[in-house]
């Protein structure tokens, strides 16, 4: 995955919401990085944040991810972008709409490409 | 609770025996101090991480903690601590890691089988069957409830309720999707699962009069694998740890067992015996009850390999471990001087109380100096048998002479009333203090005991339901954690930042890891290669780029099949399966459709239909 452009950080994804992401994004749109124990520790399975190369495609990709997940379900990510000095924390839920999170983010100054 | 896709992990350190329950916040933990968990929290995440610290106080795991000890003893007794890392040292803590990575499949799979497997009996059996350790903790955290009674038929209830919960079949579909092939000890919880579970399905299809519950031959299954005193005798070889002979002995062992033509009858034997002790005069710390009373039945040691491994272990500690073992061969640097060295090795004075007590307790001979870092290293000794649960900082206020408030600092509504006999000493000034909550977790009945503790001092003191029943073993609790509080604030040290002190180092950090992922790919293996020849073929194959477990195989929502193993937990008769898949918003046909597909496409039975009855193999 090319990470030149902006991209959206997940919180901690359990494998199967991973696997249930890989469902709506094609898998050269994300990438997981496994957060391990340290060393000594067992824990619940194996989490990870995913980095997904940030589009609009990749947004309603997330947003029908959500969408069939359940109600009241909440999802937190941030975005970081090329010439935007923080990143911008975002919380998605099973109603979020696309169009909204798009400009949502064009508000605070990041562009999202249409993307394929 | 709001639903979060944000996965936030549970843990417990094998090494210092403390839990951190990650996902519940501190007001939360707050109400499992009062017993008042709210409903909306599931029981059985808390249950797997108890069951963790039922495996770490274990004669395999004591000969881990053992390793971990020799490593903390070397890195404190070296001139360098505090700004260097030695070579021999990071090369004993990546054996270790590999070493703990070999064990973590079976320790995931036990914890696994007891979060999704082990449901409390209902009072149509509850005075004819034997019960486990689960059934007794499982118990207990569920009459922290509001509003559950302790009824054994309400606790069974509420129990089903919370396991056909949406969030425990999320929990169960997440195991499931761990990869067949994973690249680090973070993704062998499948490989563990279906170990255990395969164990499991081999006494329900292999013997007809199969009448053990899941709770008690989970017993088996955990001590079968962490009371091996020949495991213990190869991790206590002085020098580096052997971790393929760990690795060798403990998949022959599994291999052995899951083949064995009597599994089923070792597990009833060791089920049998050991009620049998219990009810007769109750069982010693292990080690002395095997040296005392002989080996547990079913669990495949000879007297010698007993023997020799308890012999090995006790060799072990006085050699590596206590005042008489070897301390770091570094140099100092005369141009450097370290003063927390100084006063960590600092022979300490015998005609202090402290100090001679230290002596007789351990039996130090005259010639031995006992250092600082002796009374450090005896802390996780002491704390092995009891699971550190909580350790929340609190505010504590009084509201009246006999009622204190707790509360968690910026978190307004966390205000927990605490009834008390004396609530002397505080007014409406918050003053911050530490509540901690301990288990023993492998006792019936099971006990929490709670401290609040304020500056070094207990400020009060309860147990679950009532006063702690066993005094001495409460005074022992509250000593160890006293100590360890005083060593925090003498030393600046805690046996978190003991642990990770290494690995804070880049380099060493990627030595440790890398050694780490090694033993897990190797375990996983050796597991792949045992559950081929266990009818698991067909998933064992090497899937392509994305590895998801059972779902590399099964097409369709991997939830239903999730949904059916839980269920059929508490019941594996037809009409009754269906009922439950329906509570949970499933259907049982859903999951056999699915079952027959995956038979046919990839030889893999995950769910055996013999006439009424139901067997759900994952």
């Amino acid at each position: 995955m090319a990470n030149e452009g902006a991209v959206l950080t997940t919180s901690g994804l359990s494998q199967s919401d991973q696997a249930d992401l890989l469902d709506f994004l094609p898998p050269d749109a994300v990438e997981f990085r496994p957060v391990k124990l340290p060393p000594g520790e067992l824990g619940e399975p194996m989490t990870a944040i995913a980095i997904i190369s940030l589009s609009f495609v990749a947004i309603t990709s997330i947003c029908a991810w959500l969408s069939v997940k359940g109600k009241g379900v909440k999802f937190s990510a941030s975005v970081t972008a090329p010439g935007v000095s923080a990143a911008v924390d975002l919380t998605l839920t099973n109603e979020s709409k696309p169009e909204a999170v798009r400009e949502q983010l064009e508000k605070q100054g990041v562009q999202v490409p249409d993307g394929k | 609770m709001e639903p979060s896709i944000a996965a936030v992990r549970n843990s417990f350190s094998m090494r210092t025996g403390v839990a951190r329950l990650r996902s519940l916040p501190p007001s939360v933990l707050l109400d499992l101090a009062m017993q008042r968990l709210p409903s909306a929290v599931l029981t059985t995440p808390l249950v797997h991480e108890i069951v963790h610290h039922a495996c770490a106080n274990s004669a395999v795991n004591i000969a881990l903690q053992y390793r971990w000890l020799e490593l903390l003893r070397l890195n404190l007794s070296s001139p360098g601590f505090g700004y260097a890392v030695y070579d021999d040292h990071v090369a004993l803590a990546a054996d270790l890691a590999a070493t703990e990575a070999v064990f973590q499949p079976f320790a995931e799979g036990i914890a696994n089988f007891a979060e999704f497997d082990c449901a409390v009996p209902d009072s149509k059996i509850v005075r004819t069957t034997t019960l486990g350790f689960v059934d007794a903790l499982t118990w207990r955290l569920l009459a922290c409830k509001p509003g559950v009674g302790s009824h054994v038929d309400d606790l069974c209830g509420l129990l089903r309720k919370e396991q056909l919960h949406e969030q425990t079949v999320a929990r169960k579909k997440n195991i499931l999707c761990n990869p067949v092939y994973p690249s680090s000890g973070d993704g062998v919880y499948l490989l563990g699962y279906l170990s255990v579970k395969s164990l499991w399905n081999r006494c329900v299809e292999s013997d007809p009069s199969w009448v053990l519950r899941p709770a008690p031959f989970l017993h088996f299954v955990m001590d079968y694998f962490y009371e091996d005193w020949g495991l213990a005798q190869i991790l206590m070889t002085p020098g580096r740890i052997q971790v393929n002979r760990v690795l060798d002995r403990l998949a022959r062992r599994f291999e052995k067992l899951l083949n064995s033509s009597d599994l089923s009858g070792k597990a009833v034997a060791f089920v049998s015996d050991f009620d049998k002790r219990q009810r007769q005069r109750g069982t010693l710390r292990r080690g002395p009850e095997e040296l005392q009373h002989g080996g547990f039945a079913g669990l495949d040691l000879s007297k010698e390999e007993i023997q020799q491994g308890m012999r090995a272990t006790m060799f072990f500690y006085e050699t590596c471990i206590g005042p008489c073992g070897a301390v770091s061969r570094q140099q100092s640097i005369p141009e450097i001087s370290n003063l927390q060295h100084q006063i960590l090795t600092a022979a300490q004075p015998r005609d202090l109380s402290e100090v001679s007590a230290y002596a007789k307790r351990h039996s130090v001979p005259e010639n031995c100096a006992i250092r600082v870092l002796d009374f450090i290293l005896e802390i996780p000794q002491n704390k092995r048998p009891y699971c550190f649960l909580l350790d929340v900082k609190v505010m504590i206020t009084a509201r009246s002479a006999n009622h204190l408030i707790l509360s968690i600092a910026g978190e307004p509504g966390s205000e927990r009333v605490l009834p008390t006999p004396d609530a002397a000493g505080f007014d409406a000034t918050p003053r911050a203090g530490r509540l901690f909550g301990v288990v023993a977790s492998t006792s019936i009945p099971w006990r929490l005991y709670c401290m609040l503790m304020y500056q070094g001092k207990v400020a009060a003191l309860w147990g679950h339901g009532d006063q702690p029943s066993d005094s001495a073993e409460c005074g022992k609790i509250l000593q160890t954690i006293a100590t360890e509080m005083q060593m925090e604030e003498v030393t600046q040290l805690s046996f978190q930042s003991m642990n990770d002190y290494l690995t804070k180092n880049e380099l060493a950090k990627g030595v440790v890891t890398e050694a780490a992922d090694a033993a897990a790919i190797r375990v996983s293996e050796q597991i792949r290669k045992i559950l081929t020849n266990a009818g698991w073929s067909g998933l064992m194959r090497k899937p392509g780029s994305l590895d998801f477990g059972l779902r590399n195989i099964v097409k369709g929502n991997l939830a239903t099949l999730a949904a059916a193993g839980i269920c059929a937990s508490f019941s594996t008769t037809r009409p009754e399966l269906e009922e439950l898949m329906q509570l949970a918003g499933y259907r049982l046909q859903d999951a056999l459709e699915m079952s027959e597909r995956v038979k046919q496409e990839s030889g893999v039975t995950l769910i055996r239909v013999e006439g009424n009855r139901i067997q759900v193999r994952v």
